[in-house]
């Protein structure tokens, strides 16, 4: 075996900043999916791995890989069990095209990667540079990407199918998500999963009813599997597309832990020891999320709208903060994921939408969606106490997640605006200060007795 | 009339009070970014506060105050305020908070 390095080159440590941009930009990339190199890539992927090349079914974004997989998972199971189909038709798809759609191949496949290329990695590197690769290059594009995005990314795919929402689907889903599923889900069924399926049924159904009843039942099951997972998919999807999270590789999100051991690639030549993960990393730089299974496997368009703010949260004020070609969308207020009409309709929040909300965050959010001169203008705010230093208000009838009533001071800003008016700021202080001049001096506690003489 | 103090000035969320002057040899140095010391930056893409580096050193006090030294006359800008002319002398400088019942919030411009 090679030398172990054990220090770092000042010419290689340059490099850190490079590999931090180039992966965070993978990483938030928002360009069309490269699919002819994504499904190289799978296939890599999955030879790696020792596996058979996948059918490979593409979805417009990480839910509808899930929800798509879920689908096709509770139509082969129903297929299965003869739920919607004759107990014929049921014998004959075998249990290893069920295992097809229902076993995860991810653990294998990372496996196959993990066990060669972090012990080779770690056996030819010392543990001062490993980490200080890891501290320049993998935290730092992980900042952006696995935190903000990711992280964001998957809240969302679970919020869209959890709690409330999850004994409907298509209600928990937009119509145009709905849509795209459903269109997929017949395109793919069509195209790849029901082709091989199909197969095995009409060969079962030629044998058992004969060749000439095999168009109108071929319509017939198909038509009733369709019913079927429209009627009974919603009740067990949620607790399928959650496990489908957790058997995701995360493609373009993955991009930070990549990002570590394609430096060690690039600038230390350890080329034979991180071989494993070419698949891995040409789908990094190509697509987004992968829903690997034996014989499937669904991968996800890159998002095409991402909007962040100056710290790298997701945030937007006018639209998504995050969006996929399949119109699936994420809204986020500096980083607070939030539902839509937050954003997109303000002027529907009410003074008793925001105090009924139970998430303190999103309660915040509302808040300032609704607007703080809207909010302090309620009949039901009273200005309390008014000085030379502004205005104190108080509402009692909205409190906070520890009871206490909202009191806000308003200011008049010391600079003019263009056209000569003065605007007023308003900032939240703590209910229990009595005057405007303690309201606005709280606002800077750590000089005693704020008061500046000069302001602008 | 608002009964003001001198030495307590504030440009937007950024408020300043001139101090005594510090010992800052134990303190940490904050580097200056394109020819300018930032104080903080605001909510908007490119907007600060800030004054010219060549006049002025800039050191974290503590976790929530910095300090900045100006060695000669120098004006804190932004580009949504007035500037303010600070003379030579040391400043703390602090940043806005507005209250939230899970801990102080920062306020940006």
């Amino acid at each position: 075996m090679a030398k172990k390095i054990e220090s770092l080159t000042p010419e290689q440590i340059a490099k850190f900043p490079d590999y931090v941009r180039e992966w965070t930009d993978i990483g938030l990339s928002t360009q069309p999916a490269d699919r002819p190199a994504a499904e190289e890539a799978i296939r890599l992927m999955y030879k790696t791995a020792g596996l058979q090349p996948p059918v490979i079914v593409w979805a417009g974004s990480p839910l509808g890989n899930v929800l798509t997989c879920a689908i096709v998972k509770k139509m082969f199971a129903e297929v299965k069990t003869g739920a919607s189909v004759g107990a014929s038709v049921s014998d004959s798809v075998s249990d290893s095209v069920w295992a097809s759609v229902s076993n995860s191949v991810w653990a294998s496949v990372w496996a196959s990667v993990r066990a060669s290329v972090g012990a080779s990695v770690s056996d030819s590197v010392g543990a001062s540079v490993r980490d200080s690769v890891w501290a320049s290059v993998r935290a730092s594009v992980s900042d952006s990407v696995w935190a903000s995005v990711r992280a964001s990314v998957r809240d969302s795919v679970w919020a869209s199918v959890s709690d409330s929402v999850s004994d409907s689907v298509s209600d928990s889903v937009s119509d145009s998500v709905w849509a795209s599923v459903r269109a997929s889900v017949r395109a793919s069924v069509s195209d790849s999963v029901w082709a091989s399926v199909w197969a095995s049924v009409r060969a079962s159904v030629r044998a058992s009813v004969g060749a000439s009843v095999g168009a109108s039942v071929r319509a017939s099951v198909r038509d009733s599997v369709w019913d079927s997972v429209g009627a009974s998919v919603r009740a067990s999807v949620r607790d399928s597309v959650w496990d489908s999270v957790g058997a995701s590789a995360y493609g373009q999100h993955d991009a930070n832990w990549l990002a570590f051991y394609r430096y060690f690639h690039d600038e230390c030549g350890l080329v034979a020891e991180t071989g494993k993960l070419q698949g891995l990393w040409q789908l990094c730089r190509t697509a987004g999320w992968v829903l690997p299974y034996e014989k499937f496997c669904w991968v996800s368009e890159r998002h095409n709208v991402l909007n962040r703010d100056e710290r790298g949260r997701l945030h937007c004020t006018t639209g998504p903060a995050l969006a996929y070609p399949d119109g699936w969308s994420i809204y986020a207020w500096h980083g607070v994921l939030v539902p839509e009409n937050i954003i997109m309709q303000p002027e529907t929040i009410t003074a008793a939408d925001i105090a009924g909300e139970p998430n303190a965050e999103i309660r915040r959010v509302m808040l300032e969606m609704f607007g703080r001169e809207r909010f302090v203008d309620l009949p039901e705010c009273i200005k309390v106490h008014t000085d030379d230093w502004g205005s104190l208000y108080r509402n009692d009838a909205i409190r906070d997640i520890n009871g206490d009533p909202y009191c806000f001071v308003k200011v008049l800003n010391s600079t003019p605006e263009p056209d000569g008016t003065y605007k007023d700021y308003i900032l939240r202080v703590n209910p229990n200060i009595k005057t405007a001049y303690e309201a606005v001096a709280s606002t800077f506690p750590r000089i005693p007795e704020f008061a500046p003489a000069k302001e602008s | 009339m608002k009964k003001t103090n001198n030495h307590h000035m504030r440009q937007g969320d950024v408020g300043i009070c001139k101090t005594k002057s510090r010992n800052v040899a134990q303190l940490t140095r904050i580097n200056a970014v394109n020819g300018r010391n930032i104080l903080a930056y605001g909510e908007a893409a490119g907007h600060h506060h800030s004054v010219v580096a060549d006049k002025t050193e800039l050191y974290q006090l503590n976790a929530q105050t910095m300090l900045l030294r100006v060695l000669d006359e120098v004006e804190l800008e932004h580009q949504e305020h007035a500037f303010i002319v600070l003379a030579p002398g040391d400043y703390e400088v602090h940043i806005q908070v507005e209250y939230d019942p899970e801990g102080e919030r920062r306020v940006q411009d």
